[in-house]
C-alpha cells in the first residue's frame, strides 16, 4: 500500500497536530469563550457578554500589575537578549566550542524553585549581600528593597530564563554561515558592524523568537513574582492564577488571560516594525513572477 | 627579489592550526596586475594561504607585507583586498544590486557615485537585468558573476579568487574564464587565483605557484612549468607524463645518463641532482613521443601497440615495451601511427631535450 505524499504527510504530522489541539488550540479556545460568560456567587453560567473585559480594565490594581509584568517582562528580554547575544555569538562563531554549550545548559539542570530560594537568601534582610554591607559598615540597617521588589524579581528572572535565550539565539545563529562574516569584513566592515549588518538581519527571525520567547516566559512567571515580588512587584500572571486557584472566578480570570494575549501580540508587531524600521529584519518583497 | 613594482610579499611565512604545520617556508612575490595562480592538490594549504592574505587568519611565523605594509594586527577590513569566496558568501537578505554595493557603503560613498559604479559593474558582468533578484533567485554561474561584481566594484589592489568556477559545468567555466581575462584586462587589478584545476591555472596565469603538503614547489610561468617540471611531484601534477623507472650511468662523453631495464638509453634534464648507480624515473610527456626519426628526435626504443583511445582531437595510443612496461602516445588526428598489433615491433623515437629523469625515492 502506497500513501499519496499528501496522506503520508498527514500521517506524520499527526501526533504533533493532535497534540497541539488537546492542550493548547482547546484550552486557548475555552478560555476564549470562558471570557464571555458569567460568573456570580460562585456559579459560572455561559452567556455573551463583556463584562469581564469591562472588569478587567477598569479596575486599577488589573492596570497596576500588567504595567509591573510588562516592564519587568520587558526588562528581562531585553536584558536576556543583550547577553545572549553576545555570548550565542562567542559560543557559535569565535570558539565553536560545543563543551561550553553543554555547561549553559548543565545551569539549566538545577531546579527552578532551588534558583529561586538561592536568590532570596542573596538578596533577603539578612541575606549575603546585606550582611557583607552591613558589615563593612556601609549601610546601618539592611536594605529592604532588594528583596520584595521589582529589582528582585527582575534580577532572578533573567537568572532564570538567561540559559534558555542564549540557546535560541544560538539556534538562530547556526543557520548563518561563518564566510557571510568573513565576506562582510573583507567588503569593510568590522567585527560590530558586520554583527549588525550580515548576522542579524539574517538571524532575525530566531532573534525576533528568541527574544518573544524569553518575553513570554518573564511575562507570564507567576511564582517569581510571588516569592520575591512582594506588595510592588506583584505581576499580572500571579493576580490571574488567583483568579483560578482562589477566588474561582475563571471568567474574569480568562478575560485577563485574552488581554495579556492581546497586549504580546501588540509587542510583537511593535518588535518587528522596530526590526524593519532600523533595517535589522530585511524586507523581502514578494517574488516577481517574470 | 623585493622589487619596485611588488605588490603582495611573502616571506619565509609558517602557518599553525594548534600542533598542525598548514604551511612553512613560504616565498612568494606577486607584482602589480599579475594573475598568479595557487595549484596544487586538496589540503595543500591554498585556502589556508589566501586568508592569510586576506587577513581571516593570523601568520605562525614569517613576514607578509601588502604594497610594502607589514600586515601583522591589521584586520581584514583594513587591507586592500577583496576576495571571491570558494562559496561565493552572498548575502541572502539582500538583493543583487545591493550585494554589489554593499562594500561602496561601507565607504560611505555618495549615493550617486554608487549607483554609478554598481550598475556600471552589473554591465560588465552582464546581470544589469538580474539587479532586483535575490540570491536565492539565482543560477551557480549568476552567482559567481555576482560574487566577482561585488569584490570588483570596490576597484582592490588586489582581488583573490578562491577556486571560483569549482562549481561551475564546462561550458559556463570557460566563458567566466575568459571573462576574467577581459575584466583582468579592462581593470589591470592584479588576481590572486587558487584552482586545483591545471587547465584552469594554465589557461588564466602570468605564474603558477605549485604548491604540495604546505610547501611551495615550484613557481613559474605555465609554459616554463609544463616543460620543465622541476620535480617528479611537477611533472605529474602539471599534465600527464610517461615515467621509465632507470639507472643512472656515465655515458662514454663522460656526461650522466640513465639507462632502461630494456637497455633504451635516456639522456636529459637533472633538475635535482643524481649520481651514478641511483634508480630515477625518466619522464616523458606522451605527446613528444614520435614514430619517425629526426635530428632532434634521435633516441629510441622498441614498442608495440597495444591500444587506442580516440578523443575527437587526438588519440592516445597504449604501448608497451619488451619488459612489458606501459606507457602512453599521444598522436594529433589525420597523423599517420601504426596499426594497433600485439605482434608488431615500431620504433619509437623522442628527443633528449623533452626528458627530465628525477630521483625515484621522494616524490
Ligand atoms: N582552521 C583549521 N584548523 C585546523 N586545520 C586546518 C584549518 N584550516 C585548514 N586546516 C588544515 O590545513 C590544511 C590545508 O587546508 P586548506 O583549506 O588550505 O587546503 P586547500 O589547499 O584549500 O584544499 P582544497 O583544494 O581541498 O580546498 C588541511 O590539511 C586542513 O585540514
Ligand atoms: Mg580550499
Amino acid at each position: 500500500m502506497k500513501l499519496s505524499a499528501r496522506w503520508s504527510g498527514w500521517t506524520l504530522a499527526s501526533p504533533t497536530i493532535l497534540f497541539m489541539l488537546a492542550f493548547f488550540v482547546f484550552p486557548s479556545l475555552f478560555l476564549l469563550v470562558y471570557s464571555f460568560w458569567k460568573a456570580s456567587s460562585f456559579q459560572i453560567t455561559p452567556a455573551f457578554q463583556f463584562d469581564n473585559y469591562v472588569r478587567a480594565l477598569t479596575d486599577e490594581l488589573f492596570w497596576r500589575v500588567t504595567f509591573n509584568a510588562v516592564i519587568i517582562g520587558l526588562m528581562s528580554a531585553v536584558v536576556c537578549m543583550a547577553m545572549a547575544l553576545p555570548v550565542g555569538y562567542y559560543l557559535v562563531f569565535v570558539s565553536r566550542s560545543r563543551l561550553l554549550e553543554q555547561i549553559i545548559l548543565v545551569t539549566w539542570f538545577s531546579s527552578y524553585l532551588v534558583r529561586i530560594f538561592a536568590w532570596r537568601t542573596l538578596l533577603g534582610n539578612d541575606g549575603v549581600i546585606n550582611t557583607v554591607l552591613q558589615s563593612l559598615g556601609l549601610i546601618d540597617a539592611p536594605i529592604e528593597a532588594l528583596l520584595y521588589s521589582r529589582f528582585a524579581v527582575g534580577v532572578t528572572l533573567i537568572h532564570l530564563y538567561l540559559p534558555y535565550c542564549i540557546i535560541l539565539v544560538m539556534t538562530a545563529f547556526h543557520e548563518i554561515r561563518q564566510d557571510l562574516i568573513d565576506a562582510s569584513r573583507d567588503l569593510g566592515r568590522s567585527q560590530v558592524g558586520a554583527f549588525f549588518s550580515v548576522v542579524v538581519p539574517n538571524a532575525s527571525a530566531g532573534l525576533v523568537g528568541a527574544f518573544m520567547l524569553t518575553l513570554i516566559m518573564t511575562m507570564g512567571d507567576f511564582v517569581t513574582p510571588q516569592m520575591l515580588g512582594g506588595t510592588t512587584g506583584q505581576t499580572t500572571g500571579l493576580l490571574i492564577a488567583d483568579q483560578f486557584r482562589r477566588t474561582g472566578n475563571w471568567p474574569l480570570g480568562s478575560a485577563q488571560a485574552v488581554i495579556m494575549f492581546l497586549l504580546v501580540v501588540l509587542i510583537f508587531v511593535a518588535v518587528i516594525v522596530a526590526g524593519r524600521t532600523l533595517g535589522f529584519i530585511p524586507k523581502r518583497r514578494k517574488q516577481r513572477a517574470v | 627579489m623585493t622589487t619596485a613594482d611588488s605588490i603582495i610579499s611573502i616571506a619565509n611565512v609558517g602557518k599553525k592550526f594548534g600542533t598542525y604545520q598548514a604551511l612553512h617556508g613560504i616565498d612568494l612575490e606577486v607584482r602589480k596586475g599579475e594573475i598568479v595562480t595557487l595549484l596544487g592538490p586538496s589540503g595543500c594549504g591554498k585556502t589556508t594561504l589566501m586568508r592569510l592574505i586576506a587577513g581571516f587568519e593570523d601568520v605562525t611565523s614569517g613576514n607578509l607585507r601588502i604594497g610594502g605594509k607589514d600586515m601583522v594586527g591589521v584586520p581584514p577590513e583594513k587591507r586592500p583586498i577583496n576576495m571571491v569566496f570558494q562559496r561565493y558568501a552572498l548575502f541572502p537578505h539582500l538583493d543583487v544590486y545591493e550585494n554589489v554595493a554593499y562594500g561602496l557603503r561601507v565607504r560611505r560613498l555618495p549615493a550617486a557615485e554608487i549607483e554609478s559604479k554598481v550598475r556600471r559593474m552589473l554591465d560588465i558582468v552582464q546581470l544589469s537585468q538580474l539587479s532586483q533578484r535575490y540570491i536565492n533567485e539565482l543560477s551557480g554561474g549568476q552567482c559567481q558573476r555576482v560574487a566577482l561584481a561585488r569584490a570588483l566594484v570596490n576597484e582592490p589592489q588586489v582581488l583573490l579568487m578562491d577556486e571560483p568556477l569549482a562549481a561551475l559545468d564546462l561550458k559556463i567555466r570557460q566563458t567566466m574564464l575568459e571573462e576574467m581575462k577581459r575584466i583582468h584586462a579592462a581593470t589591470g587589478t592584479t588576481f590572486i587565483y587558487v584552482t586545483h584545476d591545471q587547465d584552469e591555472a594554465m589557461i588564466l596565469s602570468d605564474r603558477i605557484v605549485l604548491l604540495n603538503k604546505g610547501e611551495v614547489v615550484q613557481i613559474d610561468e605555465p609554459h616554463q612549468m609544463y616543460a620543465e617540471p622541476k620535480s617528479l611531484f611537477a611533472a605529474k601534477f602539471l599534465g600527464e607524463t610517461n615515467l621509465f623507472p632507470v639507472r643512472m650511468v656515465a655515458m662514454a662523453d663522460g656526461s650522466s645518463g640513465s639507462v632502461h631495464a630494456t637497455g633504451a638509453v635516456f639522456t636529459g634534464k637533472q633538475p635535482q641532482p643524481l649520481k651514478e648507480g641511483d634508480s630515477a624515473l625518466a619522464s616523458i610527456r606522451p605527446e613528444a613521443l614520435y614514430f619517425a626519426a629526426s635530428e632532434r628526435h634521435r633516441q629510441s626504443f622498441k614498442a608495440r601497440i597495444t591500444d587506442e583511445l580516440f578523443i575527437g582531437s587526438r588519440s592516445f595510443l597504449t604501448a608497451q615495451l619488451t619488459n612489458g612496461d606501459r606507457f602512453r602516445i599521444q598522436i594529433q588526428r589525420g597523423t599517420a601511427c601504426p596499426p594497433v598489433s600485439p605482434e608488431a615491433q615500431v620504433d619509437v623515437f623522442w628527443s633528449p631535450e623533452d626528458v627530465s629523469i628525477y630521483p625515484a625515492a621522494l616524490t
